[in-house]
């Protein structure tokens, strides 16, 4: 059995996890992340895309609020790429009541955060599909993040500090001697392989998985597990952030993220962290909520649900759902269990996911005796690509070709279109819905950290638009037969990936998805006959 | 965007049939295609309204898009739009200008036609303006007519049918082919329908297919209040052009947003009028035996207008003609596109298949409903072109119908 030797073995390769490596890595602390599955495939990328800026929170939870603002502020600066400037609105309805936006004008402007209101007919006549009913609306400093881009952003920066990351690599148990942590045993899920890691601590940032982990050091952590349905519609309704100016509730976000729009999303307590299966009614109730700020919902097409656990924790509650507060915990087991080694982080949402590092590397540093202070919110994620990159990009990829790959790759964008420019047949869209060029695959299929064709997807976003993979998924499988994690049998990687991509159209199969799934059995089942196919 | 817009959108599944119709894709790789400058990239436009492919000036606009597609979506008309938004960005050059100017063009040579069709054959000034400007030097040039065909035109004194009909010639028949439009008269007045004209704009197709959008609004709203005014009068407007109708009737609708109901009903094909008029009994079908083989040819925008090939009912009619239709898609001329120095290889190329049909049937003569079609027929195949209604005409009456 392999073994190694690390300062500090983080799980869970969520952004949490990947904030706390980039932080350890800044300090000069030795660390190796350790992901069951690949990078941000649990809760990190099954939410909104919102970052928030602490509005919906203000009322209920000022110190949430002042600190989604204020890590907003912290990621529009140093992740440029990986954010996008949307801005927000609250907009009240007829049924809403009117006091409630006069008590969260005040908690916005205790909390910090700038809020102004709009003229509604404006607004109407720049967002047409928003309801007339409208009577007031806000403007408040939301924006759209994607959360691929932050994790592999975090894990680059670390990078380039020494840190290191075991995707597909599950924990399968924690060693302890004399109250305190020693290491981890991790298995391969990919080839079954054992390895373990020698360490002094432990940081377990593993989301809705943290309770798991926990037990394999017999520690109880109560962490809720609140499964959260959105659904993705087809293209951009609106050019702005929409919430519900009311108390938060189901189905009263609307986030345009790049091509599509998010509306979200429902909450259930569920018992299994990897139950991220939408459900059908739950679609149809987000619908109906979503209905009332944009009448004409129903007309618009749909190309799948998906559904993420949000991990909340209360410290001794068997409360759930709304109720539960989304702040985030930290629990040093030495103080609480009386187990040296070993910190928990707990609950907390995407925005804040830089401070949750934070906090957890101040905590693990002092027992560590490092001094190092916290770099992550001066040091930017990535470095801007240069216009002249960008122009040359556009030569090769078009317009918006080259702005999202340059958006997605950051740093590596200059070495894609290099291999492009040299080579212009690498230059071909391969995933037409959303653009994305050969150059850029086969760059995710390098990297040594793609095994499947859906980390392909979460790295380049091919396959995640309008077709849902029906086109580029045996496409891009052509070109890449030349590499050994993709040259075994096809069926199989086609398999995997379009029932990941059905999972997700099923609870929408109607309207023109439903053709799209008709269009995609025909070409699958019948033409390639993969029913038939060993 | 409107809500009709958004739902087209949605409408498309990604079934690339756009694709592999298109005539342009079909020959060269520096076009990415309608879907993906069309509904694909129309997603990305949504939040960056700069998302523009510049492979999309290499589309003919021939809108074989919009007939193949299964879904209903306005693939073509998407296309218009990301051109126009590309020209907006990105300016036209002077060559584009130029071209899509064919009004102008018209009015100028007016001056002195016979100069300017002696100039359009001196080789050494071609290759100068290949050079200068990049106007193909291989390709044929439109002859001008001596007379516009609204100066040649005469109305005739004809017994009153009740029926008012207004033409709208369009460009290339009032400057380069006053013939057809005088065949029009002779054969509406075969049927005692006296034909009036009136000076229109271009329709501003070849402005729309260069991306020059502004302008060619500006036009269309010219032109629908005259139209418009016609109608209320009780006329009905008849075209030849099958270029100008789908302008006139479609693109006014789908790329400004202009009310063209009404002439859904009052503007037809000069074809589609005949057919109506022959289903009325009223059509005059005296005519005399034409001994000619033809290969008919259906121009991209006919096709588009979704009303058939009107004119093969009324030439049926016509004893000893024999028609055979060529079926070999789109010419690839596409109006102006042919004559651009980068594109007239791609242009020839799509038209190959026009050559084979000819070559195949073995006719002498062809015809088509379009001016532009005509012209890269003949430069491809070198046999003589005609529009249906010169061979109409000539079975009409004893005139010189089909002499060229």
């Amino acid at each position: 059995m392999e073994t190694d030797k690390v300062q500090v073995v983080v799980i869970g390769g969520g952004a949490t996890g990947t904030g706390i490596l980039r932080d350890l890595a800044l300090r000069g602390i030795p660390a190796v992340l350790v992901e069951q599955g690949d990078l941000a495939h649990g809760t990190s990328s099954r939410f909104h895309g919102l970052l928030h800026s602490g509005a919906r929170y203000a009322v209920k939870d000022k110190e949430a609020a002042r600190e989604c603002i204020e890590e907003n502020m912290i990621l529009r600066r140093i992740a440029p790429n990986c954010v996008e400037l949307t801005g927000g609105l609250f907009v009240q309805l007829p049924e809403d009541d009117p006091q409630y936006a006069d008590r969260w004008i005040t908690a916005c402007a205790e909390a910090g955060i700038n809020c102004e209101e709009i003229d509604v007919q404006e607004l109407i006549k720049k967002n047409p599909v928003l309801s007339p009913n409208v009577t007031r609306a806000f403007k408040v400093p939301d924006c759209a993040v994607d959360g691929f881009r932050i994790l592999w952003g975090n894990v680059n920066s670390a990078r380039r500090y020494g840190a290191r990351v075991l995707t597909y690599h599950r924990v399968s148990a924690i060693h302890q001697s004399n109250g305190r942590v020693t290491g981890v045993e991790l298995i391969n899920q990919l080839n079954g392989q054992k390895r373990s890691v020698e360490c002094e601590m432990v940081i377990n940032a593993a989301g809705p998985w943290g309770g798991e982990v926990a037990a394999m050091a017999g520690l109880e952590v109560n962490v809720i597990k609140d499964k959260g349905t959105l659904v993705a519609y087809n293209h951009r309704l609106m050019s702005m952030v929409v919430n519900r100016l009311r108390p938060p509730g189901d189905g009263d976000i609307f986030v345009p993220h790049g091509t599509i729009t998010i509306l979200g999303t429902t909450s259930t307590t569920v018992d299994n962290p990897g139950c991220t299966k939408p459900g059908h009614n739950e679609v149809l109730e987000l619908i109906k909520i979503g209905q009332e700020m944009v009448p004409e919902l129903e007309s618009y097409r749909l190309i799948r649900a998906f559904a993420g656990v949000r991990p909340l924790y209360q410290e001794n509650s068997a409360a759930g759902g709304r109720s539960v507060t989304r702040n985030f915990a930290l629990l040093d087991h030495r103080q609480r269990d009386g187990l040296a080694g070993m910190v928990s982080i707990v609950g907390g949402k995407f925005t804040t996911f830089r401070l949750m590092a934070e906090k957890t590397v101040d905590l693990v540093a002092s027992q560590l005796g490092v001094n190092a202070p916290c770099r992550t919110a001066r040091e930017p994620l990535t470095a801007p690509v240069s216009e002249e990159l960008l122009e040359r990009g556009k030569k090769v990829f078009g317009v918006p070709g080259a702005k999202k790959a340059a958006e997605r790759l950051g740093d590596s964008f200059a070495q894609v279109v290099e291999q492009a420019e040299k080579n212009p047949d690498k230059g071909r869209i391969f995933c037409e819905c959303e653009v994305v060029s050969l150059a850029e695959i086969e760059h995710a299929a390098h990297s040594g950290d793609s095994f499947t064709l859906g980390d392909i997807r979460r790295k380049t976003r091919m396959g995640m638009g309008t077709c849902q993979g029906t086109f580029c998924s045996y496409r891009i499988l052509g070109a890449l037969s030349g590499y050994p994690q993709f040259a075994g049998n096809h069926r199989e990687y086609l398999t995997k990936f379009l029932q990941k991509r059905w999972k997700g159209m099923r609870p929408v199969l109607w309207g023109q998805q439903l053709r799209e799934a008709q269009l995609s059995t025909g070409i699958y089942c019948t033409l390639f006959a993969m029913e038939r196919m060993r | 965007m409107s809500s009709d817009h958004r739902l087209a959108l949605d409408n498309c599944i990604k079934c690339s049939i756009c694709v592999s119709h298109c005539p342009v894709a079909r020959v060269t790789d520096k076009f990415a295609g309608p879907k993906q400058n069309g509904p694909d990239l129309e997603r990305f436009r949504l939040e960056e309204p700069a998302a523009v492919h510049p492979s999309i000036g290499y589309c003919t606009n021939c809108k074989g898009c919009d007939v193949v597609c299964p879904s209903g979506v306005a693939v073509s008309a998407m296309n218009c739009r990301a051109r126009g938004e590309y020209v907006s960005l990105h300016g036209a050059p002077l060559r584009d200008k130029i071209l899509a100017r064919v009004d102008r063009m018209g009015r100028a040579a007016r001056l002195a036609p016979s100069l300017v069709n002696r100039l359009a054959g001196l080789r050494p000034l071609r290759l100068l303006a290949e050079k200068m400007l990049g106007i193909s030097a291989a390709m044929t040039m439109p002859r001008y007519a001596k007379k516009t065909f609204l100066e040649l035109y005469k109305p005739k004194n004809i017994g009153d049918t009740g029926r008012k009909v207004l033409y709208y010639p369009g460009c290339y028949v009032n400057y380069n082919a006053p013939e057809v439009g005088l065949a029009l008269a002779e054969v509406l007045a075969h049927n005692n329908i006296r034909v009036e004209v009136e000076q229109f704009d271009c329709c501003g197709l070849p402005l729309i297919a260069n991306g020059l959008l502004d302008t060619a609004r500006d036009q269309a709203k010219k032109n629908l209040a005259k139209l418009q005014g016609y109608i209320n009068r009780g006329y009905d407007i008849v075209t030849t052009c099958p270029s100008c109708h789908l302008t006139l009737r479609q693109e006014y609708r789908e790329l400004f947003q202009l009310n063209t109901d009404p002439l859904h009903e009052k503007m037809l094909d000069v074809f589609e009028y005949l057919s109506v008029l022959l289903q009325q009994g009223k059509l005059v079908t005296r005519f005399e035996e034409l001994p000619l083989q033809v290969g008919y040819h259906q121009p991209c925008h006919l096709k588009a207008a979704g009303c058939g090939v009107p004119s093969r009912e009324i030439l049926q009619l016509i004893p000893g003609l024999r028609v055979a239709d060529l079926d070999a898609g789109c010419c690839g001329l596409a109006g102006t596109y042919g004559f651009k120095k980068e594109k007239y290889a791609i242009s020839q190329a799509i038209g190959r298949n026009v050559f084979n049909a000819v070559k195949e049937l073995g006719v002498r003569q062809v015809i088509s409903e379009c001016g532009m079609c005509q012209l890269q027929i003949h430069h491809l195949t070198g046999v003589a072109v005609y529009h249906p209604l010169q061979v109409l005409a000539q079975a009409c009456g004893p005139g010189k119908w089909l002499a060229k």
